[in-house]
């Protein structure tokens, strides 16, 4: 097929290019005036920019040393493979050529002495002039001729240069420019377009939009006649008119995102000067606690998604941990000893089992999590000389690591695999029908591990698993992906030649339809030689290698190529790493990590990795086709984005500011410091700025596990929440997400599973919304009834500035035990008020009339009642202004006059309307006295109530709907704004109602649901021993602990305002600025 | 509020139909074999070839079937299969997918291109159709891309379904004692629309906060909101869902997609579904594991076709099954067959003259052959390879979303239109 060795070789070199391209990008930053107040010392500067001499030198050195190894390596394969010299001008020199115009100040950039600096070239120069002094060393003899050249990868193009060597390239190169435009309708802008890595160009992203050397190309191909459509908007301009939110809306955000709580006051001091060093420092300082971890946890599963196998990643049939195998032997025998039939079944076993699957399945979460969380160089994660284990995967790998907890599954330490014994004859296993296997001698073939970080953790050889014909290439396919930033499939999306395709003379070494991917894919597939299909180190018999036996041992009658000894196919390219061959088949993943770490893709790809989880989406990635309506705008996202990545892996590499090289926890907080995750508003309407930001700024919507987190941090409740041996209280499970399995409503809600579902959903659905107002409507009433009830006022989260008796209505309320006893012993309860003129209603209530048994008493307790004899209201001369005998009100609902007085016996109130006629201090003077009954005297509420909106009630509640909408929303709104309008008309609406219709105990009204069962920490600290766990290890309730507390904590609720705070806190947590950050 | 072009302005609730519980159209299920299923050994038979290695073991002894006017490889169920529904199916045969990377094929074959952004025709029948519908767009995994015009709805819990589509109630249950009476719920919705009214149509907001905003409101919309709790009161309890299946490593869920999917349609709740049975990449033991999972779609989708009659929903369905590319015309030395770029689609609906009928041609080793973009006959000097875009363009008219806005803003451009409906 005509062009289809062009084809491959467009791809072979697009893959080794952007290892050029990527180091001379990397320097995007440097730029001369534009440090501002970030500048560091100039003493700095100095050092560093001899780091950066120096890295440039190495990486210079390291890429002509690659180009020969490619060279001879792809000679051996075929000419069409071969890659040309990624030639150059001198990368010292050329380091500093580029200036980004970016609309981003580089945060952390050093700012080198520079070489002079070119710039921009001027107006009217000519279209040679234009070509040899700004476009034929920078760009084509630096970039396209890597490819762009006869016998090169895209020699069969329409542009095909000379390269420098030849006397007069200068010339012949201005001409392909010319012959291009004059041929190509649309030429400049093609042009443009591919060095932005758009329209599917094979060598990617070669010059960024807005950077000299853009604009430079621009001015050139304008000169030569071509012409440029470039729109409106720009790199440049992309965030013009764009608001960045606050630095304490942002923290709030990193709070949530970071800690899974909201700042403290302190932190929230501490950005209020609006600098970015404060929010910068801030936003790190979160980074620290549990919630953190799993933050690094979840994010990093989102792109691994190892946790799939979490419970399965050793088999029983495996028995090369020696250790393993024989816990598991021994467990059942403790189980069959004790009496049962399945000893798998018994808890036991079970636990052990959970704990050591969970230990070796989160070994490549938690080394990222130790390499973030401890500050260490984040090349760690594939470089680590050990595994990550908790106690019982240390246990069945034989390592000798302490812990501080050596029960505690959640612990993890660095470890290592010290007891792992390949197949050899000498390995003696006895099979037992109910016990299973028990290793009696491990034989000969003990093993020094080679420990490479994540990448040969089993776990995630298991979750990217070979065969014998993939031959660990999806396994090469994803380090690629995750640790270089490299999508190979990607670069594989066109069109395959199917005669290509039938070829039978080994095509993915010798057919350039297929070479195009496995030139750069095979090698590193073979440096995960040891490593059999379920990812054990050479699982073979005999222990020597992990080929498939039917690779070595055919049987359909071919002769294979496979000699004694070897440890990869003779038949794919040997391993190694671009054009490196990894020196020892001992440790050639180890080596390739070195390899990786060394790379600058590898920074890039850190950023990529961690980018979704800051911003809920993936990286705009260049369009490809140019008739598409937004072409443009996304193509300028994607430049955006490219430069912002480059920025922040330049930084990353190097080290922020005064940070160390490689701390991942100053890379979050940069991404989080980010326009894209900052940006809050924007003014003015421009359809491409809209596509260009389509997913840039505030208000993504909260993972099911974020949301979880957040009620959590605002309320203290969490919607169902659960523990289950063998982790204990160490990992929680919840209705939003189930570490354990995906029984709950995380899938709903826009979780993944790891296995079919990987990918997170933001966009919201009925049935998703479904999920939050479920979430809303069970929480509520616990989480208010707490508050109110059962939290003394100083622990209240929600609820502080606030009592049961502050109704709309009310002036001031009063709670006052009565306990006079008859009659004649009457007591006068006193309740001093400011009032001011107009119709009042008073409000007295009985609040206690329930009767708590002490527990284990038999005693009847008696019939609790109380009984109010007058009313009288003083003002501040001591003149009664008004009077009323009760007993004169008859029969209410809630009581009746018996004789002298009015007797009340059930929780209810009597509102009694009086008229004030001017302002002033008042008295409230009530005479009462109760029926005794058990150990508390009856309790007499006084509330005072205005219905004219002036009442001390009404701002009461104003003031707590707007601190409501601070805490739950990190909103400051006013008292008369009209979110509190909004909600305190519900309050109003729902409390009228319920002051009609309802009675006045909470439990009681109209028998609503209120679950105890929620949240099985609801009742730590007020109940004993608030749960347990059942002999399955699932928790449970302790509900002889809770019963007692309840019965001797009350909740009558006499104004029906606790009820009403229930709706009115649904409502809230329904609300869209709830559920999105 | 902001109108984002090309952001997802057009979720799909944004103007609700105004009889859109009452849709009486047609309804679109899509099915994906993920991995690469085997033409060869379905619906593009291929028999042995003298010099030539082993192409399907079946056809050392088998020859290939016929049912009505499509031939078939005596595979797996392939015989109860098209021997049922061959007056259902119209076969296209030798679709290129121009790639063998999984990746590309799927997005290729579920969105008509091959670079990531076009929509699959099931988001456009869910936006044009759906409007104003509570899941009009279900999911059960795979390649579900939307390009912002509709948004899909994950149904892979069906039993928490019941639980939450009644917010107010404990786990759905009306015999249960309620979170809220009827009278607070409705105060805590009313007054929330109100409120998400209000915040949707605030100025300045980036394109992202205002399609949230707009997301959100609508699916609070009564009618969306509401749609659910019917559906919900349908789902079978648990032992009556049907069960997961499994053969070996592989579990089929695809029966129990089928239908959750039927009654979300019986419901009115939905209108368009993207099925998924993974498992096709069948590197080794090819035959022994497609045998199972090809046994396992065609199974699955006679099923589907007996329960859309039981539910009186088989008039109006319209099938299309697919992969994201084929296998090799060989085995390999683990029997298994490894990736091949030449696929078929196949289209499924009752009482159409399109039917019982083979579009698309490929040679005796399973290379495609071009065809007459009129004819749809073999034209290998004038003619043109099928690719995905063309069963994507001709879905997309015959389905009658070739001209929405939605549509257009993902055209097909320079693509013949293949008449395959007609």
């Amino acid at each position: 097929m005509p062009g289809s060795s062009n084809i491959c070789r467009g791809r072979i070199l697009r893959w080794i290019l952007s290892v050029v391209v990527g180091v001379s990008a990397s320097q995007a930053q440097f730029r001369s005036g534009e440090w501002g107040e970030e500048a560091p010392a100039s003493s700095q500067w100095d050092v560093e920019f001899e780091r950066d001499q120096l890295f440039e030198s190495i990486l210079a050195d390291r890429r002509e040393l690659a180009h020969e190894r490619l060279e001879d390596a792809a000679s051996t394969i075929q000419s069409q493979a071969s890659c040309p010299v990624p030639v150059g001008p001198d990368q010292s020199e050329r380091a500093f050529q580029k200036k980004i115009a970016s609309p981003f100040v580089a945060r952390f950039a050093p700012s080198p002495v520079r070489p002079p600096w070119r710039g921009v070239a001027p107006e009217g120069e000519s279209p040679s002039g234009l070509f040899s002094d700004y476009i034929s060393a920078p760009v084509v003899q630096a970039k396209c001729i890597n490819c762009h050249v006869a016998d090169g990868i895209s020699g069969h193009t329409r542009l095909v240069f000379s390269p420098s060597t030849v006397e007069n390239h200068e010339t012949l190169n201005l001409a392909v420019f010319e012959t291009f435009l004059t041929d190509v309708e649309g030429g400049a802008d093609l042009i443009l377009n591919k060095i932005q890595g758009a329209e599917s160009h094979g060598g990617g992203i070669q010059v960024v939009a807005g950077s000299t050397d853009f604009a430079n190309m621009e001015r050139f191909l304008r000169a030569l006649g071509g012409e440029t459509t470039s729109g409106a908007l720009t790199v440049d301009t992309l965030f013009d008119g764009v608001t960045m939110a606050t630095s304490e809306r942002t923290l709030r955000r990193a709070a949530l995102l970071f800690a899974g709580r909201l700042p403290t006051p302190a932190e929230v001091a501490s950005v209020s000067d609006g600098e970015d060093s404060s929010l910068r420092a801030a936003i790190r300082s979160l980074m620290t606690g549990s919630a953190f971890h799993d933050f690094l946890i979840r994010a990093a599963n989102d792109r691994l998604l190892t946790d799939r196998d979490r419970t399965n990643v050793i088999g029983n049939a495996q028995v090369a941990f020696v250790n393993l195998t024989n816990k598991r032997y021994d467990l059942s025998k403790r189980a069959v000893d004790g009496g049962y039939e399945l000893p798998r079944s018994s808890p036991l076993y079970r636990f052990h089992e959970r704990a050591v699957q969970y230990g070796m399945a989160r070994a490549p979460l938690e080394l990222i999590a130790r390499v973030v969380e401890e500050d260490l160089p984040y090349t760690e994660i594939l470089t680590a000389d050990y595994i990550m284990a908790n106690p019982m995967a240390a246990h069945a790998y034989a390592a000798d690591t302490e812990f501080e907890d050596p029960d505690d599954p959640t612990e993890f330490q660095p470890s290592e695999i010290a007891g792992y014994y390949r197949r050899h004859n000498s390995r003696k296993v006895q099979q037992d029908p109910v016990l299973g296997r028990r290793v009696v001698n491990p034989g000969n073939l003990s093993t020094d591990y080679p420990h490479a970080g994540i990448l040969n953790t089993t776990v995630f050889l298991k979750r990217y698993p070979t065969t014998a014909t993939n031959r660990n290439r999806a396994r090469s396919r994803w380090t690629y992906y995750h640790f270089l930033g490299v999508d190979i499939e990607q670069s594989a999306a066109r069109t395959t030649d199917p005669v290509a395709l039938a070829d039978t003379n080994n095509p993915t070494m010798n057919n350039p339809a297929c070479t195009v991917c496995h030139i750069p894919m095979d090698p590193v597939a073979g440096t995960f030689q040891n490593f059999g299909d379920m990812g054990l180190y050479r699982d073979q018999y005999g222990g020597n290698d992990s080929l498939p036996r039917l690779y070595k041992f055919p049987e359909d009658g071919t002769v294979s190529p496979y000699q004694q000894g070897d440890t990869w196919f003779r038949d794919m390219r040997s391993p190694g790493f671009g054009a490196e061959t990894a020196p020892s088949a001992e440790n050639s993943l180890h080596w390739l990590a070195e390899q990786i770490v060394a790379d600058e893709r590898f920074a890039k790809a850190a950023v990529r990795f961690w980018w979704p989880a800051i911003m809920g989406v993936e990286l705009v990635e260049p369009p490809t086709d140019s008739t598409d309506p937004d072409f443009n705008a996304l193509l300028v996202a994607s430049s955006a984005q490219a430069q912002e990545v480059e920025e922040l892996a330049a930084s990353f590499r190097q080290g922020f500011g005064d940070g160390d090289p490689y701390n991942a926890k100053d890379l979050l907080a940069e991404i989080a410091l980010s326009p894209w995750f900052r940006a809050e508003s924007v003014t003015g309407e421009d359809p491409a700025r809209e596509v260009a930001l389509r997913d840039a700024g505030v208000a993504r919507l909260l993972t099911p596990e974020e949301l979880a987190a957040k009620t959590n941090a605002v309320t203290g409740y969490m919607w169902g929440r659960r523990f289950q041996r063998p982790f204990g209280r160490s990992e929680t499970r919840s209705k939003l997400h189930d570490p354990q399995s995906n029984t709950g409503y995380e899938l709903l809600y826009g979780g993944i599973d790891s296995d079919g579902i990987t990918e997170r959903t933001g966009d919201m659905t009925p049935l998703m919304a479904s999920v939050a107002q479920s979430h809303a409507a069970e929480v509520s009433c616990p989480i208010v009834r707490r508050e109110f009830f059962y939290w003394p006022k100083d622990s209240r989260l929600l609820f502080d500035g606030i009592t049961k008796f502050d109704t709309p209505y009310s002036e001031s309320s009063g709670a006052f035990d009565v306990t006079a006893e008859t009659w004649e012993a009457r007591q006068t309860v006193r309740f001093e008020i400011a009032l001011a003129s107009g119709t009042k209603t008073v409000r007295l209530a009985f609040t206690n009339n329930r009767v708590t048994v002490p527990e284990g008493s038999t005693e009847d307790p008696g019939d609790r009642n109380l009984s109010l004899d007058r009313l009288e209201v003083r003002d501040s001369g001591g003149a009664t202004v008004f009077e009323l005998e009760l007993e004169t009100l008859g029969r209410q609902n809630c009581g009746r006059a018996r004789g002298e007085f009015f007797k009340m016996s059930s929780n209810c109130s009597l509102e009694i309307p009086i008229a004030v006629a001017s302002d002033g201090v008042y008295e409230v003077l009530v005479k009462a006295h109760q029926d005794r009954a058990g150990n508390e005297a009856a309790r007499l509420a006084i509330s005072l109530e205005a219905e004219d909106g002036s009442s001390s009630g009404e701002q009461a509640i104003r003031r707590t709907l707007a601190g409501l909408h601070q805490r739950l929303f990190g909103m400051t709104v006013a008292t008369d704004s009209t979110d509190v309008n909004e909600a305190y008309d519900l309050f109003v609406e729902v409390w009228n109602r319920k002051r009609a219709s309802e009675g006045a105990n909470f439990f009681s009204n109209a028998d609503l649901h209120c679950t105890d069962t929620g949240d099985h920490l609801y009742f730590a600290g007020l109940a004993g021993e608030a749960f347990r766990y059942a002999q399955g290890g699932a928790s449970y309730l302790n509900q002889d602990s809770v019963r007692a507390f309840k019965q001797a904590n009350p909740t009558g609720d006499p104004h029906h305002t606790v009820r009403t705070w229930v709706v009115t806190l649904a409502y809230l947590l329904t609300d869209y600025r709830y559920l999105y950050f | 509020m902001q109108v984002m072009l090309g952001a997802g302005t057009a979720s799909g609730f944004r103007v609700p139909l105004a009889n859109a519980a009452d849709y009486s159209g047609k309804l679109f299920v899509f099915i994906q074999a993920d991995g690469g299923w085997d033409p060869t050994s379905f619906c593009d038979p291929k028999t042995n070839v003298a010099g030539e290695p082993i192409i399907n073991h079946w056809a050392e002894n088998g020859e290939v079937r016929q049912a009505g006017n499509i031939r078939y490889a005596p595979f797996a169920n392939n015989q109860a299969f098209f021997d049922k529904y061959y007056q259902r199916m119209l076969v296209v045969n030798g679709v290129d997918a121009q790639t063998n990377s999984h990746s590309a094929g799927v997005v290729h074959n579920w969105s008509g291109r091959i670079s990531e952004g076009y929509p699959t025709t099931t988001a456009l029948l869910a936006a044009h159709n759906g409007a104003g519908l509570s899941m009009p767009y279900l999911s059960f995994g795979g390649f579900s891309n939307t390009a912002g015009v509709a948004v899909f709805t994950r149904l892979n819990n069906p039993n928490e379904i019941r639980n939450i589509a009644k917010p107010e109630l404990q786990l759905g249950d009306p015999a249960k004692r309620p979170f809220f009476n009827s009278d607070d719920w409705k105060s805590i919705t009313s007054h929330r629309d109100t409120r998400m009214e209000r915040l949707a149509a605030a100025p300045n907001l980036l394109p992202r906060e205002a399609r949230s905003r707009e997301l959100y409101a609508a699916a609070l919309e009564p009618d969306a909101a509401e749609g659910l709790r019917p559906f919900a009161d349908m789902i079978p309890a648990t032992a009556e869902l049907q069960e997961i299946e499994e053969f070996n490593l592989f579990r089929s869920r695809l029966k129990r997609q089928v239908q959750l999917t039927m009654l979300a349609f019986k419901a009115g709740v939905a209108v368009s579904a993207d099925l998924r049975l993974g498992g096709f990449d069948t590197h080794d033991l090819h035959d022994q594991d497609q045998g199972w999972l090809l046994g396992n779609l065609t199974d699955s989708v006679a099923y589907l076709w007996d329960y859309a009659e039981l539910q009186g929903l088989a008039d109006r369905l319209v099938v299309v099954m697919g992969s994201d590319f084929g296998r090799t015309n060989k085995y390999n030395a683990e029997l298994g067959k490894d990736h091949w770029p030449i696929g078929s689609f196949i289209v499924m609906e009752k009482n159409r003259t399109w039917t019982n009928r083979v579009v698309g041609e490929t040679d005796e080793l399973h290379f495609a052959r071009k065809v007459n973009p009129t004819t749809l006959r073999r034209d290998d000097a004038a003619g043109t390879l099928i690719h995905p875009k063309h069963i994507h363009k001709a879905l997309r008219k015959y389905l009658g979303v070739a001209d929405t806005p939605e549509s257009q803003r993902f055209p097909f451009n320079n693509t013949a239109e293949l008449p395959l409906f007609s």
